[in-house]
């Protein structure tokens, strides 16, 4: 989980209410707790700042927003520092960041059968293996449209991807495309590991993956909108990572301004169970049961903002969600009735 | 040992060693530890300053002494503040004010 360090300065009336009552110095530490902050360090200072609070929590978001929440009546300034962990910081000076990429070769169709091939290595073995079982709902929705489309999924776990893959009929799965990450899944030379230096043109060519910079601008937009110009389907977490909360997180605008843009329907895949088999930061992996629920294809009207082109996928994924929360699985079902 | 919150930022000479020498940032731990005191925390922070440490020195002497030698190199800028848990400060306060009553 991400560490912070918030630096604080107390105001005249702080440092009364301190003297006056010196248990008003946890406030900080309390109200970061709320807001699921793990504090590992908390310290009174002398000199420039008063107070150094480390803690951990699981995005910048929250992070910035426990800090703004406190009801800071002793402070008069706070800085807010993201922190990395000294060794990873060193790992990642050491790090080959320029990524490999993206292959426009992918969709030949020599790369097409390769993969088709390489199917059950790659994807099926460890969906039939883990995810006992591997109910699927709502099929019949990718009937409702012809031509391509962009499939979108929550995403709390890197075995999603087998989920949505796997939940897929032939003539999507056949000509899709997932976004991946280019920091993590598309490094030149593997990152400098030598047992990765294959991995872009692999995720290229078996994976049928293409990387997204992140924070790249709409300029990481453009091989998406080539591979739909040449009739391909994407696959993408609009998360934008893997999320660790109950609740989705925020999504990114791409797939909002490829559907209007391209014209093509968002069919959102609500997945469940996947963080149990294998939740983010674990190497462990738990069979467990998984769930698919493929929502009706969503349609964007002429002259709609991207704003809320992102609200309404995010609503078509959040509705299930929350019915699964509330009601369990199967209640992420598109069609479910109470 | 008293604890002390190490805020440091890099120069241009500091950077440019860094991006050259990243293993520079553990020998200078080593440094640190040959000098009597103990990085118990450190962090690569983004915002004002570029690392965040938290370290024990038996006093302030020796603290004195280590700022004196890194910041001599003319790699990064340092301010050192001593530092006390939280905990423990309000337990010394709530113990002042009683004794004073």
């Amino acid at each position: 989980m991400p560490a912070y360090i918030l630096l604080a300065r107390h105001s005249k009336d702080g440092q009364r209410e301190i003297a006056r009552d010196p248990e008003n110095l946890k406030n900080i530490r309390q109200t970061l707790e709320e807001w699921e902050a793990t504090i590992l360090g908390d310290f009174y200072l002398m000199g420039e700042w008063d107070h150094c609070t480390v803690f951990e929590v699981s995005d910048n978001f929250r992070a910035q927003k426990a800090v703004l929440h406190q009801e800071f009546t002793e402070t008069e300034e706070e800085l807010l520092l993201p922190a990395i962990d000294l060794d990873l910081f060193e790992q990642l000076l050491k790090k080959e960041i320029r990524t490999d990429g993206p292959h426009e070769w992918q969709i030949t169709w020599w790369a097409r059968l390769a993969r088709l091939a390489m199917r059950w290595y790659q994807y099926d073995r460890w969906i039939w293996k883990y995810f006992k079982p591997f109910h699927i709902t709502g099929k019949e929705n990718f009937s409702k449209f012809r031509g391509n489309c962009i499939v979108v999924a929550n995403h709390t776990s890197h075995f999603d991807s087998l989920a949505l893959l796997g939940c897929l009929p032939n003539r999507i799965r056949s000509n899709i495309y997932m976004g991946a990450a280019a920091d993590r899944w598309f490094l030149r030379n593997g990152g400098g590991r030598k047992e990765l230096e294959l991995q872009p043109w692999y995720n290229s060519l078996v994976g049928g993956s293409f990387p997204i910079r992140r924070g790249g601008g709409s300029a990481t937009l453009d091989y998406s909108k080539w591979l739909l110009d040449k009739g391909a389907n994407l696959g993408i977490f609009p998360e934008g990572t893997r999320s660790t909360s109950r609740h989705m997180a925020r999504f990114k605008h791409g797939v909002s301004i490829l559907a209007l843009e391209k014209k093509v329907p968002v069919v959102p895949v609500y997945l469940n169970g996947v963080s149990a088999i294998r939740p983010k930061g674990s190497r462990e992996i738990q069979p467990g049961p998984v769930w698919a629920h493929i929502q009706e294809p969503v349609y964007f009207d002429e002259g709609m903002e991207v704003p809320d082109a992102t609200r309404t996928i995010f609503e078509a994924l959040n509705t299930p969600h929350q019915r699964a929360l509330e009601h369990g699985s199967e209640a992420g079902q598109w069609n479910w009735q109470p | 040992m008293a604890t002390y919150i190490m805020l440091s930022n890099l120069t241009d000479e500091g950077r440019k060693t860094l991006k050259v020498r990243p293993e520079r940032l553990h020998e200078v731990n080593k440094e640190i530890e040959s000098m009597g005191a103990r990085v118990t925390a450190q962090f690569a922070t983004m915002g004002g300053y570029d690392f965040v440490n938290i370290i024990e020195a038996p006093t302030n002497e020796v603290m004195a002494r280590l700022t004196v030698e890194l910041g001599s190199r003319g790699t990064i800028k340092i301010t050192t503040l001593p530092a006390m848990g939280v905990d423990e400060f309000v337990e010394m306060l709530g113990a002042d004010s009683t004794s004073s009553s």
